[in-house]
């Protein structure tokens, strides 16, 4: 089975701090989004029983050559980076342009992997809008993802319900975070990571002139997390506090 | 600016929410609400004042994605609807990013407020929960998915109308094969006044225990992402945070949980948080109210036999 898995990079959220009110990003290192491992694992299971390959997809400025070392070593067979300055802060919609093109360049493959969302932004909208743009089956917040003869059968976590569907391959798949629990490297494969194959494109490459942006951020900022942050000796304070404050 | 908005959603409470969001941003135009192959939907929906489409072209499946949002597109450009308001549940994200993507829209997702200038300004949270952010289109169409519960649903009014949509759209190639239903007899922790929350830090052994405490505090249990999705110990429908829900409680007591920000997004406006942790460095512990240093497994008993 060849399987395409995108993954998008995001600062490291615990490594944040904030000053007056705005995220301090300058430093922070990146990684890959937690739900995108859980479906670069699950695509690696994909491949380890069906056999083939799975190839690395990602977007973002030159630290991406160093973030994309993570999922090799995680079980990307090969990698194909967007890398350029240009790339840094897009929007949604033009990352999924830019995904979309690299995609259409790509050999045979049965499946795109997506996480259902990014662990920064968390809109969830990539995948959808890639498999609009490719004409793809979409198969939404997969918790689990069978394949036999060419077409997926795939278990669809919402809210309320489990949906079971069939697609015919190549589709588009966003999965949901039990889908699988990301492997922890061994150090034989962080070593290979590096001598994995890796192509690097940048948007003339793609295809891509401009991507225009359709969302403007006007203002980010934190909001206002006053607490007491008043530490009690034990159980008895705890629940003295509490009455005091007219809840207990 | 007077504006057209086309609602889509799968439940009657929810669109009515959505009702609500849409009257803020219409400034005179017209409201429509689309479903799938449900005219009871339809008929209960437009009796807040609305018009209702139910598309019932045949073969038309909801778990095929492609196809509703083809449908959805052909309603709004029916309605001249540049506005699509969706719920920011699993398939409303779904749906409405794809059809943001076939009218060259913006879509964006967990909509916390809307509020009306000439644009359309949508305030939500990014960076994992850290920031609150306002963004609006830039696209001259835009969808837009609201968080559950952040308006009020729409009261009963005179004036609607049901309409049945039958023509077909190219399938997106997704069959429905099975469907079954998850336990949705937990209750709802967005209307709690107290909320007793586990956390990884709790063993399941003094899960009963927790819930005796919920059941003194007249307040329901809910928990974190990882209790409910890895340990699987509680519905999903329990966990509050980003992927979850956003619950403004008067008291949330929190055992074991070590409040990273895409958990705090969701209980951020609760009146007070206690949290107990056995590590006086976590995170929760510069960002609750009340703070006990100490092992769940003493606090649990302790706080049970104390109240
Ligand atoms: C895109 C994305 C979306 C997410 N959405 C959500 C969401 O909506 N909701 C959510 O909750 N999470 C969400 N997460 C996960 C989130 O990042 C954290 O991993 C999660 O909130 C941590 O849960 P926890 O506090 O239960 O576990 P941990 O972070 O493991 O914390 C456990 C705490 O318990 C304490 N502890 C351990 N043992 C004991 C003991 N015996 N006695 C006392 N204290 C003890 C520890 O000191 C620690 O502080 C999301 C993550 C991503 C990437």
């Amino acid at each position: 089975m060849e399987i395409i898995v995108a993954m998008k990079q995001v600062p490291d959220l615990q490594q944040v701090r904030l000053k007056n009110k705005e995220a301090v990003l300058e430093g922070v290192p990146l990684t890959f989004g937690d739900i995108d491992k859980r479906a670069l694992e699950a695509a690696v299971q994909l491949r380890d029983t069906h056999e083939g390959t799975v190839h690395l997809l990602s977007i973002g400025n030159e630290e991406l050559e160093d973030t994309a070392k993570e999922a090799l070593a995680g079980g990307a067979d090969a990698a194909t980076l967007l890398i350029s300055d240009e790339f840094a802060d897009l929007d949604s919609a033009q990352v999924a342009q830019y995904l979309a093109a690299a995609i259409k360049d790509m050999d045979d493959y049965d499946a795109v992997l997506f996480g259902e969302a990014s662990g920064d932004n968390y809109s969830g909208q990539v995948a959808s809008r890639v498999a609009a743009i490719l004409g793809y089956p979409l198969i939404g917040y997969a918790q689990k993802i069978s394949y036999e003869n060419g077409s997926v059968t795939v278990e669809c976590s919402y809210e309320s319900k489990v949906e079971t569907v069939v697609a015919a391959c190549p589709a588009v798949i966003s999965v949901v975070s039990d889908i699988a629990e990301p492997r922890i490297p061994a150090v034989t494969a962080i070593l290979k990571a590096g001598k994995k194959p890796k192509e690097i494109m940048d948007e003339t490459d793609v295809g891509i002139d401009e991507a225009s942006a359709v969302i403007e951020t006007l203002s980010a900022l934190a909001p206002d997390d006053n607490r007491k942050c008043e530490v009690v000796d034990d159980v008895g304070a705890l629940i003295g506090a509490l009455k005091a404050e007219k809840i207990l | 600016m007077s504006r057209n908005v086309l609602i889509f959603g799968e439940r009657g409470n929810q669109i009515r929410e959505l009702i609500t969001a849409a009257r803020l941003v219409v400034e005179g135009g017209s409201t429509v609400a689309a479903v799938v192959n449900d005219s009871a939907l339809a008929e209960e929906v437009s009796a807040s004042g609305i018009a209702a489409v139910n598309i019932t072209s045949a073969g038309l499946n909801k778990a095929d994605v492609a196809a509703v949002a083809r449908a959805l597109q052909a309603v709004a450009s029916n309605k001249d609807a540049a506005v699509v308001i969706v719920s920011a549940d699993r398939r409303g994200r779904l749906v409405g990013s794809y059809l943001a993507q076939l009218m060259n829209a913006a879509f964006i997702s967990n909509t916390d407020r809307v509020a009306c200038t000439d644009d359309i300004i949508c305030t939500r949270n990014t960076l994992g929960g850290m920031l609150c952010a306002e963004q609006k289109s830039l696209a001259a169409n835009q969808v837009i998915a609201i968080s559950a519960k952040v308006y009020d649903e729409a009261p009963s009014s005179s004036g609607g109308s049901v309409e049945e949509l039958q023509d077909s759209f190219e399938a997106g190639g997704v069959s429905l094969i099975a469907e079954s239903s998850k336990d949705t007899s937990v209750a709802d922790i967005t209307e709690a006044d107290v909320l007793v929350v586990v956390g990884s830090g709790v063993e399941k052994d003094y899960l009963d225990q927790v819930q005796a405490i919920a059941d003194k505090l007249s307040g329901l249990v809910a928990c974190t992402k990882p209790v409910a999705t890895d340990r699987k110990w509680y519905s999903e429908e329990l966990v509050i945070g980003i992927s979850g829900k956003t619950c403004k409680p008067s008291l949330a007591l929190l055992f074991g949980v070590s409040g990273q920000v895409q958990f705090y997004a969701g209980i951020r406006d609760a009146k007070v948080i206690a949290a107990i942790d056995k590590d006086q460095n976590a995170l929760i512990t510069g960002l609750a109210d009340y703070v006990l240093i100490a092992d769940t497994t003493d606090a649990i008993p302790g706080i049970g036999a104390a109240l």
